[in-house]
Formats: structure tokens, sequence, C-alpha cells
């Protein structure tokens, strides 16, 4: 639990009626108040709580707050105009018949049955009463005489005469101080009376009510002499058994008794009609459209919903008070459902499903028989229908649709032979299918993948019927070669086996060719680093990888040994081979020894797209090391090869390969037949020569093989960096690039050239140099006048400037780039006038103003100037203001 | 490259005085890195011969002049640089150096 949950428990724990304030909540928690107060408030912006101004401050938890306001608010429900279509829940199976009873009830002549509705809280009951008003006042156009009166019978349960009195009205002086009131049923006359909690009516008032209801008279309370009369429709509702709270003959007065489902109870359907209504609702509340991620769908559709209906909904308005207060503060486009908006309990539900389960929501059964492909595939159209419908993303429904596929064609844990074994799939088949589509894509499936795919055809061949399909609504993401493939695999069934496929169909081939996401097979958790040794000589890579496959007891290192007799494009050759090999998505790390062994990596990761880090100076701790740490979890190529390479700092003097390379590094490719002999001497002098003026060269030694072959590591080298020269014994004869033949540089003017070269292809420092701002100009000229004035002290100077500048800067309209240079010009030149003060040493001031029209800012330099003089007791020349004002000349603006 | 004759800047300022003191710290780290260089001050004052160099830098001050310049239309041959701000203020003529090594290279 973090800190900001800590203090929302505690606030939901201990702010009762009156909330709570920062400093009681406090000492409760043993925090300091302004900790507490930083919770709170991030609470509050949270939407997770409730601040009321004042002082002090009080507190209040968020749940409290709306599940009371809740409960006291109608509903708003919009209903349909189609008086056969009067609820929304009309559309709810489980809900159909009751609502036909209760209807019928209603119109019943002359004033409707009385109903008692049964259910647990949050079922819905006052909901349906007042629908059922609503929707009775539309269709027999009643006008404001029909009312409807809703009453909690609980609410006056503690004094049972004032709740009568409240119901059936009070005769002035029927108790001390009583004056005459109306009551509710007097009020609800001619219209429909809705009695909640209606066992909380002491037995008096039951008799009351039955008299009411059999003859329509009642007595206000406290009359004796007059008997009124009321004709209405009573509604009463209650949680509990009626025949055990209710008085026998009330409740044989109830001419309709009706049981309202709770919500587990309803089909997943209606539950989730119910969901997109209350979200419907909230979305026209808040006039902004309204967007809920799938989980969070999910999570509510799930969730272990104990209040039934209301609780669902208010639930749901919690999560949207939340996303809608995140997008006040974002200024988004939308509001959006994010798990973390969702209440405590719902996002249980969250956590314990991390992915939906698209078990079709509906009752009818899931094809199981794969023998179907129209079933399996009006299936499909569903689900993607019902996937659109809720708002997921085109990609999350091929996901979807993919998974139902293989959910519904092979189950798990089926071998290929399995299915052969058992006879569903004719092998033969299997085998023309394997021929029919391309290797990779064919290699991108699983065993089960394809089992699928074959089962589909098998299906499809033995019906052997023509569809009729619209097409599938999901084609827009799968990539060109699966549709290709699809595409040859239909028309290979049109050729071979005489079947012609709809697009529909074919659409569906290529959803179940394409490559599924998080397959097992690359599910990261089970994926490793693979660690390479590449080493010269005959066995010392393999004899070091032996050794540490042995003390670790597992294969985990690979190895490559190079005789000295390989020649360097073999080396690579097999290299590339190898980490292909051994490669399981993870990438690979490749030891090596010496020399161009450090380039190939590299070069393998650009040809294969396989991710290759290398390390120098291969020792066998160091592979023991690298294939201990594969092991660990977590561990990614990068944070492996750093952390294998950190061990062996102090052991080796020389840095590790600097593999963080940008594309715009310069390289120098040194080079000789083998990359091990002249190539390498080359790189220790052009270290001690070139690098120390050059810093961000690399130096990489490659090998050119004998029959002066294409060299695979030059090219790598000349495209991925900035090769500038390549410097050796044979001429690789590349364009663009120049060669230095190894005895040139030998010679006493022989690093002339490269110099020249190198200082040519220098990089720019800094393309954009960062612009400054008015606020960095006085230290930055401090620091600046610091290194070349003399007799200033710049700090005086600056401040003094600083203060007139404030004041003058809107006056010159400068950018501050060229206010910079001023503030070192003029300081400078203050310098100088001091030097000539106290040594006599004479500066040349420049020429007097010549006659040149009008300079705007002219006065505004004098000014600044006439401040400095005082400040420093010095005499600036009017030249200097007059030099300023014209570089500054246009002001107006 | 066959002629040797050394590099030859020009460095812009208002009058010439903050300049020289760039000037000679340029100087100073061309001369470390071997760099042959020449290095002159002036007002931002067109003047003639400005043929004789190979690059015109400008001070931050009378970097809006670079425009009127009159060399600027007329020898395009020149390559011209405006001296960044903070450099500038901070006297830093090891960047301004490679400021201007890489504004030739690339010319």
């Amino acid at each position: 639990m973090t800190q900001l949950e800590y203090v929302e428990k505690a606030l939901e724990n201990l702010a009762g009626e009156s909330g709570i304030t920062a400093t009681e909540l406090a000492q409760h928690l043993q925090l300091s108040r302004s900790s507490v107060s930083r919770y709170l408030n991030a609470l509050t912006q949270q939407k997770r709580a409730n601040k009321q101004p004042g002082r002090p401050v009080r507190y209040y938890p968020i749940r409290n707050f709306i599940d009371s306001s809740l409960h006291k608010k109608p509903v708003y429900f919009p209903h349909t105009s189609s008086p056969n279509q009067p609820f929304t829940f009309t559309q709810h199976e489980s809900m159909k018949p009751l609502l036909q009873e209760a209807m019928a009830a209603m119109l019943y002549p002359p004033h409707g049955l009385p109903i008692l509705l049964h259910g647990e809280t949050g079922v819905g009951k006052s909901h349906l009463a007042h629908t059922l008003y609503q929707w009775v006042k539309e269709t027999s156009q009643k006008n404001d005489s029909f009312p409807y009166i809703s009453f909690n019978c609980a609410e006056y349960a503690q004094n049972p005469d004032l709740l009568l009195g409240q119901l059936f009205g009070v005769k002035q002086g029927a108790y001390t101080g009583a004056s005459e009131r109306v009551g509710l049923v007097e009020r609800a006359a001619g219209g429909v009376l809705f009695l909640d909690e209606i066992h909380r009516l002491p037995p008096s008032g039951q008799e009351m009510l039955f008299q009411l209801l059999d003859q329509g008279r009642y007595r206000r309370l406290g009359e004796a002499d007059q008997e009124r009369s009321a004709h209405l429709q009573l509604i009463g509702a209650t949680t509990e058994n009626p025949s055990s709270v209710l008085l026998p003959t009330l409740i044989r007065r109830f001419a309709l008794s009706l049981t309202l489902p709770p919500l587990r109870e309803r089909t997943p359907t209606e539950r989730e009609a119910l969901l997109n209504l209350f979200l419907r609702q909230e979305a026209k509340k808040m006039s902004v459209p309204l967007v809920i991620e799938p989980a969070c769908r999910h999570a509510f559709l799930t969730y272990d919903c104990i209040g039934n209906t209301g609780q669902l909904q208010s639930d749901i308005q919690t999560a949207c008070a939340r996303a809608f207060l995140r997008r006040l503060h974002h200024h988004e486009g939308e509001v959006t459902i994010l798990p973390e908006d969702l209440p405590p309990a719902v996002t249980q539900a969250l956590q314990s499903s991390a992915s939906p389960s698209l078990s079709l929501t509906n009752t009818t059964s899931s094809p199981k028989s794969p023998s179907s492909p129209t079933a399996l595939y009006s299936t499909l159209l569903r689900l993607s229908k019902e996937l659109e419908e809720k708002g997921y993303s085109p990609y999350e429904r091929i996901r979807h649709l993919q998974e139902e596929v293989d959910k519904t064609l092979a189950s798990d844990h089926v071998t290929e032979t399995e299915w052969q074994g058992k006879g569903l799939i004719d092998e033969e088949l299997m085998a023309w299918i394997r021929q029919s589509i391309p290797t990779d894509i064919l290699n991108s499936l699983s065993p089960k993948e394809f089992i699928s795919l074959s089962l589909h055809i098998q299906a499809l061949l033995e019906e052997n019927r023509l569809f009729v399909h619209a097409p599938l609504p999901v084609s827009i993401d799968l990539p060109p070669p699966v549709r290709h493939a699809a595409q040859r695999l239909a028309e290979q069934l049109a050729s071979d086996h005489s079947l012609s496929l709809p697009p529909g169909e074919i659409e569906l081939l290529a959803l179940l060719l394409s490559p599924r996401p998080q397959s097992e097979k690359s599910h990261p958790a089970n994926r490793h680093v693979a660690v390479l040794v590449a080493a010269h000589g005959n066995a010392s890579a393999q004899s070091m990888a032996d050794v540490a496959n042995s003390l670790l007891g597992e294969s985990l290192v690979h190895a490559v040994d190079m005789p000295l007799s390989l020649s360097p494009s073999s080396v690579f050759a097999r290299i590339r081979d190898v980490i292909q090999q051994i490669d399981q998505g993870a990438g690979v790390l490749m030891l090596t020894d010496i020399g161009s062994l450090t380039t190939i990596g590299e070069a393998v990761s650009d040809d294969t797209g396989i991710l290759v880090e290398t390390l120098s100076d291969v020792s066998l701790s160091m592979v023991i090391d690298a294939g201990r740490k594969t092991l660990l979890p977590n561990r990614d190529l990068s944070s492996l090869a750093t952390s294998v390479s950190s061990r062996r700092i102090g052991l080796h003097t020389q840095s590790p390969i600097p593999h963080s390379s940008t594309e715009h590094s310069r390289v120098i490719a040194t080079l000789c037949l083998t990359g091990e002999g002249a190539a390498l001497s080359l790189e220790n002098w052009i270290r001690e020569h070139i690098l120390p003026t050059h810093p961000d060269i690399q130096i990489r030694p490659v090998g050119a093989g004998t029959k002066h072959e294409h060299s695979p590591l030059l090219a790598h080298l000349a495209k991925r960096y900035q090769l500038v020269a390549v410097i050796g014994t044979v001429d690789p004869k590349m364009d663009h690039v120049p060669f230095f033949p190894a005895w040139e540089l030998l010679q006493s003017e022989g690093p002339a050239r490269l110099n020249r070269l190198l200082e040519a292809s220098r990089p720019y420092p800094d393309m954009n140099p960062s612009p400054i701002t008015s606020e960095e100009i006085p230290s930055l000229a401090e620091e600046g006048l610091l290194e070349i004035s003399e007799f200033l002290q710049p700090r005086r100077y600056c401040q003094r400037m600083d203060k007139l500048m404030v004041k003058e800067r809107v006056h010159l309209g400068i950018p501050p780039e060229q206010e910079l240079g001023i503030w070192i010009h003029l300081g400078l030149i203050t310098d100088r006038l001091l030097k000539e003060r106290i040594t006599g040493e004479r500066v040349t001031k420049p020429p007097p103003p010549a006659k040149e029209g009008p300079l705007p800012s002219l006065s505004i330099w004098e000014r600044i100037l006439s401040e400095l003089a005082s400040t420093f007791e010095l005499d600036y020349s009017q030249g200097y203001a007059y030099s300023l004002a014209t570089l500054t000349p246009k002001e107006e603006r | 490259m066959k002629d040797e004759r050394p590099l030859r800047f020009l460095l812009l300022c208002l009058l010439g005085t903050t300049s020289q003191f760039l000037a000679a710290r340029i100087q100073e780290h061309a001369t470390k890195k071997g760099i042959s260089l020449i290095v002159e001050a002036s007002a931002a004052i067109p003047a003639r011969h400005m043929d004789t160099y190979d690059l015109i830098l400008f001070s931050p001050q009378v970097h809006h002049l670079r425009a009127t310049w009159p060399e600027s239309g007329q020898s395009p041959s020149i390559p011209i640089l405006s001296i960044d701000a903070k450099s500038f203020a901070l006297m830093n003529g090891e960047a301004i150096l490679e400021q201007a090594l890489y504004t030739l290279s690339a010319s």
C-alpha cells in the first residue's frame, strides 16, 4: 500500500459525518501535518476525497459522498418514444415477463392494481416503480393531475405516529401542538404512491393502508368524524420476505407481487446493457465523449457487485467522476476510464483477470464442433461485431478473434501428431497446406495455430459449398504478406481442390495465418539472452565454454573457434549462422578476444536484426559470469552486457568497447589481410597520435581477406558510421572513403594529410546552441568578464547593469544574445577605462558622433552610460553611446 | 592540399576591443592543436581586402549587421559565422574554433 492509499484508507475510516482535518488525521497516523495535508490535497485532486473549504479545511472520503448523494437522487432514465418499447430493460430477457405483468397491473381500470416489488437492495425497485409510472403517463396521456409520490417508510420508522401522520395527514389538535396537515395519500390521489421499505410500517399503519386499498377510504390522524376518500395506485417495495413482515390482509390486497432478480442472477447480456446504459447516462451528464478501457469494461462486467444495480451505477459514477476530473487537468477531448479510476471492489476483478476472457457473452452455445466453418464464421462475425460495439481497437479485435479461433478449433496441449493420431486431420491435407504457405509464415505459426488452420481448411473442403458472407470487418490491420499468402492459399484451393472461396473466407484465412502476439514461444519470461564466445585459435573458445557450462551445470554458453587459417569472411558467416541459431529473441552477448571480432557483432546485428552486444578481452571468469547472469530473471541484453563488463573493471585497463555509438560517430578502419596483424599495430599508432585531439573517433581493426574480396565488415562500418578513412596495408578500393597506405603515415609528413582530413570531417560541436534568456545574462557576463578583465570587478558591474537593463530592456527591444554581447563589450570598455585611470595607459576612444540622422536609442544608452559613470567614477566619451546606438537603431513599435 | 599558407579569420565586434581578447583565445587553441591560423580582430566597419580572409566571424552584439555586410553579397566565397552568445560571453575560444573549423569544412 502506498502512503497515499494509506492516508486514503485512514480518511475513509476516521472521517465521520463532519469530516476530518489534516491535523487530526496526522495525529492518528503519527505523520507530519504537512505531509498528510499534501496527500489529502493529492486525493482531492484525484477526486478520491472531497474538501470543504473553511478554517480548518475538512476532508471527506469521496465514496461516502457519492453513495449518500445517490440514494436520494432520482435516476433519470430516458424513455423511448415508442410505446411498445417503454423501458430500456424490455430488452432484458429475465425482466420481460415481470414487466408485462406489471404493465398489465398498472393499466387495470380504473386506477390500476396495487403492486408489491420484492428484491435485494439495489436491484432497481424504486427505479422500476418510477419507470412504470412514466410509462403509464406517456401511454394514457395523463396530465399533471397524475402525481407520483415516493416515500421511504424507513425514514420515520423510529416514530410510528409521525410516520402515519406523514402518510395520512394530521388533524389540527390531534396531539399537542399539531397543526392541520395534508398527508401523502391525499397528494397522491389519482396518481401513484410508491412506498419503499413498506415493511417498516407499523401494523396499525398496514391496517390503514389496507382500508385505503380496499375501500378507497382513510382518515387523517385524530379525525374521528370525517372519512376521506382517495383512489390511487399503490406500489410497495420491500427487501424482506413479504409474508414474514407484512400483515396477511395487506399482502392479499396486492394483486401483483413481483420479485426482481439480483444482478448476479441476470444474464451477462443484461448486465452489459445496464453498463452501457449507465455509461451513456454519464456521458450525457458530462456532455463529453466517454471512453472506457476494455479491461475496465471487463472488470465492471465481472466484479462481485454486492449492492446490485444501484451499486453498479454508483461505481460507474465514481469511475466517471475520477476520469472526468483527470480530463479537466489534462484537457483531453474525451473522458477515458482507466484502471486507476475504478473503485476498489471493481479493481479486484481487474487484477483477477489480466486479459479479458472473451467467452461469448451470449447465452447461445458457442460452436464446439470444428467441422462447421459456417458456425465458426458466424461466431467470429458476431464476436467481431460485439468487440467493435464495445469499442475495441481493430488490433485488439484481431487478437481476440484469433484467440477465439484457436480456442474453438484446437483445445490446449494437443500436439500435431495427436491430432493426426486421432484421425481428425488428414495427413495428406496437412502436407498440402504446408506446401501452399510461404515458409516464413509457416514458421511463424505455432503447432496449435497450424492445426487451427488445417482444421478450418479441412472443414471447408468437407462441407464443400459456397458461403455467402459479408467480409469480415477486421481486415484493416492484417499485414500484406499474410494477405498475400491467404490469397495464394485460396488460389491453390481453387486449382487443387476446386473450391473457390468468397472474399470473406479469404480474409478469415488471412486471420488464421497472421502471427499471434504473445504466443508461448515468444513469451518474454521464457527468453534468455544467449551467450557466445568467439576466440582465435583451434579450441580456446570451445574449451572456455565447456568449462563454464560444466560449472553452471547447464549448456548456456556457445562457442565459435576461429583457427587463423579461416578467412575473415568465413569467420563472419560462421558467427552469423551461430548467432541466428542460438538467439531466443532476447539478443546475444558476444564475448571476443581481439581484433576484427568486435565489429562482427554489429555487422551481424544489422544483417539479421538480432540484438548483439560485444565485449572484448574475454576471460574464463567473464564467460562464467555472463552464463550465470543470463539465468537471472528480467535480464535484458544491455543490462547484462553492462553488468558483465563492469565486473572486470580494475582487472583490465582498456575500456569496454563503446556500443552506444551514434550514427554520426566518426570511425577509422584499420585494415590488414587478417585483421589481427598490421591492423592492430596501426590501431595502437593511431590511438597514440590522433586521438588526443579527436577523442570522438573510434578505431576498428578489420580483416580484408586474401582475395581482395569485398569485406562485409567495411561495408557495415561505412553504412552505419561516418567512416572517415581506411588505413592499412591493402587498399579496399571503396568509393567515397579515402585510403591511407600504412607506409605513408610513417613518413615524416605523413600524418598531416590525415590530420587535415580529420579536421575537415570534425562534427560541428553544437549545431543548435540553446538560446539564452535575459535572466541568464548577468551570470554569463560575469563569468566571461572574469576571464578577460583586469581591473573591473565583474560582479559589481553586472549587478549595476542588471538594475539598469531591467528598466531599459523593454525600450531597446533587442534579443538576449545581442544584449549579452553588449554587456561584455561595455564591461570590457569599463575595464579599459579603469586601467587608463590607474595605470595611465591610453585607450583609443571611438570617434565623435557623425551627424547621421536621429538615433532613437541614443538617449537610452546615454542614460545607461551616465549611471555606469557615476558608479565607477569614470568618464565615458560620447562616442561609446553613439556606437551602441547605431547597433540598436530601430526601436519604435 | 598544396598551399600551406595559414588560415586567416576576421573576428568582428563593435569597436574591436572584445574581439581582440577572443581572437587571442582562438589563436591559443589553434596553436595547441597544431593548426596554423591567424585571427584578426576588428570593429564591424567594412574594410578593404576582405578577400584575404577564409572566414569572417560576427560577435553577437553585431550579429544583425551581417545582413547589411557588403561582403556577404559580393563575395559568396567567404564563409560567415555567427558566434553563439554563450561561447562569446564565456570567451570560449576552443568552442568557437570548432564552430569555425566546421563552418569551413562544410562550406
